[in-house]
């Protein structure tokens, strides 16, 4: 019994982890951008799919994962020079944006599927096996997952508040123009910012990929919780979201083991039209909260 | 709005009668199923229209409406239930959902609105997914009733559907009720201080849309002759959202050229079908990035365009200028 509850909050914290992954790269954009990039997601699906491709013509994994990663960060450059730039000008760039990354999100989901098929694809990864722990069996995928994200949290959290580059960047969050005034390079910011919520999705899909499978559609799974999650924190309010992510990931896991996993989606949604009734703006209120809306 | 109404359904008349006549020349099966499919088309975009386009409404609870408007539809002529019943009981339940989901997030604005609509729509996706005693969750639903047996007089029934949704549609656009609705899609507070009960002329027109996009899901269920959950996804929802924006919103042809445009151009040109959905994409992308103020300001833009061309049209003087 011990054990399975181990195992299921070992799997739901991994789970919650590649979802902190997934929704703090929306969070940060949206704190920045005060846009939705509906087609987020999809960076994780790209990472992980360019990975696994690379990694069959003999690349070694390492290297696959930083090229995949790398794939996902450009995609977000694209992305955001050409599809969200032009529009932030718009009065009614909200829902532009939601509505080209929409497309977006089609067009890469359904390409991916003309190009590379409809099978999920898996890792060829060195992290299969499992340790021993106290008596209780666990496997070393997604152990590692979370080690993983922990540092890479981590050395967010460092940069953001130490660099001179992350301080930047929490500047611009906080009040563009008057970042602007102070001769820091907004266009700039947001540019690096976008890329590393990008990057950092295609981390999650990668480590999604070695734990489970890739397929598609994996994208599209992920997309309306990524949501869920951001709005329930608050735009940019990373840590509340790598909480809530960790909450909600060991939830589904430990409820999947006992109960039906399949109401778990359901009640996610009816929480987030609860909470986006009661309080659209988010439960907190973060670092990257914009200021001047 | 039009400055001939009368042309104008003498028009669509004339139109509506020529479409009807397809049948006679076309005995290619297939080409007859595109047909009606892109007059359910028509139906559920003239539907969204309503809010989108004369509202000035972000709905974006399409895949919500209509899947349940399949489902109940569907489940119910498989109980035995006659088929015209049927597509009353889905009519009803679209209306009921459109009406509680429009109370339920009318605090919201434009932007969290919409996301509030697809949230919506993907709960009711999950609930017929889950609910799979009632609904075979993934499976689908197959082995009910279909409109008529033969294609032709299936497609004449939905071409009669057609019409009179577009009359029911044309008829309250251009009566007092249209001019509210446009009042407030122009600017709402405005029209709350000149007294509009904007909230609830806002309600009547989500609640319409929502009947309208279910009565198309009815009917799609009925031509396809098998759903499943999927019906509510964001598929659905990017499709529709074409139709009205390529057409044009704000109009009652828009849509309906747009369903055209949309349903019968991939066929014609031979596209698979998931490169369909790329393109797809691919031209919303195009629309909001092409169009000055995107897919939301292509309705007031066209909108703007027939009043300058109307006003010019009145005045007398070769210039244009009113005298």
């Amino acid at each position: 019994m011990f054990t399975l509850v181990a195992q299921a909050v070992i799997s739901g914290l991994a789970l919650g982890a590649i979802y902190a992954l997934a929704a703090s790269g929306l969070g940060i954009i949206f704190g920045l951008f005060g846009v939705i990039n509906f087609a987020h997601t999809q960076n994780m699906m790209v990472a992980a799919v360019t990975a696994i491709a690379v990694t069959s013509l003999g690349v070694p994994l390492i290297a696959a994962i930083a090229i995949g990663i790398a794939v996902a960060a450009l995609l977000g450059i694209a992305t955001e020079r050409l599809f969200i730039r032009p529009l932030l000008s718009h009065e009614t760039a909200q829902i532009d944006t939601l509505f080209i990354t929409l497309g977006l999100s089609i067009v890469i989901e359904n390409g991916t599927l003309l190009l590379w098929g409809s099978e999920p694809r898996y890792f060829d990864s060195p992290l299969q096996g499992v340790i021993e722990i106290g008596g209780v069996v666990l496997s070393i995928d997604r152990l590692v997952t979370m080690v993983v994200t922990g540092i890479v949290f981590l050395t967010l959290h460092l940069l953001a508040t130490r660099t001179r580059i992350g301080k930047a960047v929490l500047a611009t969050a906080q009040n563009p123009d008057a970042a602007r005034v102070i001769g820091i390079p907004v266009d700039k910011v947001r540019l690096l910012a976008f890329a590393v919520g990008c990057g950092l999705a295609g981390l999650g899909g990668i480590l999604w990929g070695t734990i489970y499978s890739v397929s598609y559609l994996t994208g599209g799974t992920f997309l309306i919780l990524s949501f869920v999650l951001v709005v329930m924190s608050g735009p940019g309010n990373i840590t509340g979201i790598l909480i809530c992510s960790l909450l909600l990931g060991v939830t589904e896991s430990v409820a999947g083991a006992f109960f039906d996993a399949k109401w778990q989606r359901l009640i996610v949604m009816l929480v987030f039209i609860v909470i986006i009734i009661r309080r659209p703006q988010g439960l907190g209120t973060g670092r990257f909260a914009r200021t001047n809306i | 709005m039009q400055s001939s109404p009368t042309t104008f359904y003498i028009a669509s008349a004339v139109g509506l009668g020529v479409a009807a006549t397809a049948p006679l020349f076309i005995s290619h099966g297939f080409l007859l199923y595109m047909l009606s499919l892109s007059v359910i088309g028509a139906i559920i975009a003239t539907g969204l229209n309503i809010t989108n386009g004369y509202l000035g409404i972000l709905n974006l609870s399409v895949g919500g409406q209509v899947a349940l408007g399949s489902y109940v539809c569907a489940l119910t002529a498989l109980a035995d239930v006659p088929v015209p019943v049927a597509i009353v009981l889905a009519v009803t339940a679209g209306a009921a959902l459109a009406f509680v989901t429009f109370l339920l997030f009318a605090r919201l604005t434009g932007f969290f609105f919409g996301l509030a609509t697809i949230a919506a729509a993907e709960v009711v996706r999950l609930m017929i997914r889950n609910l799979d005693t009632i609904t075979h969750g993934m499976r689908g639903v197959r082995g009910y009733p279909p409109l008529a047996q033969s294609p032709a007089i299936t497609y004449w029934l939905l071409l009669a559907a057609l019409a009179a949704v577009l009359l029911l549609v044309s008829l309250l656009v251009h009566s007092s009720i249209g001019l509210r609705w446009r009042a407030i899609r122009e600017n709402a507070n405005k029209a709350l201080s000149l007294g509009l009960p904007v909230r609830r002329l806002q309600l009547a027109g989500y609640t319409l849309a929502g009947a309208v996009m279910s009565f198309g899901g009815a009917l799609l269920a009925l031509l396809l002759q098998y759903i499943e959950p999927g019906i509510a996804g964001l598929n659905t929802l990017v499709q529709t959202v074409l139709m009205v924006a390529l057409g044009g919103g704000g109009t009652i042809l828009g849509p309906v050229i747009g369903a055209l445009a949309i349903t019968l151009i991939p066929e014609f040109l031979r596209v698979a079908n998931e490169l369909r959905l790329v393109i797809y994409g691919m031209t919303l992308i195009v629309v909001v990035l092409a169009v000055p103020g995107g897919v939301v300001g292509t309705f007031n833009r066209v909108m703007r365009t027939r009043r300058r061309l109307a006003a010019i049209r009145t005045t007398k003087g070769a210039t244009g200028c009113p005298q």
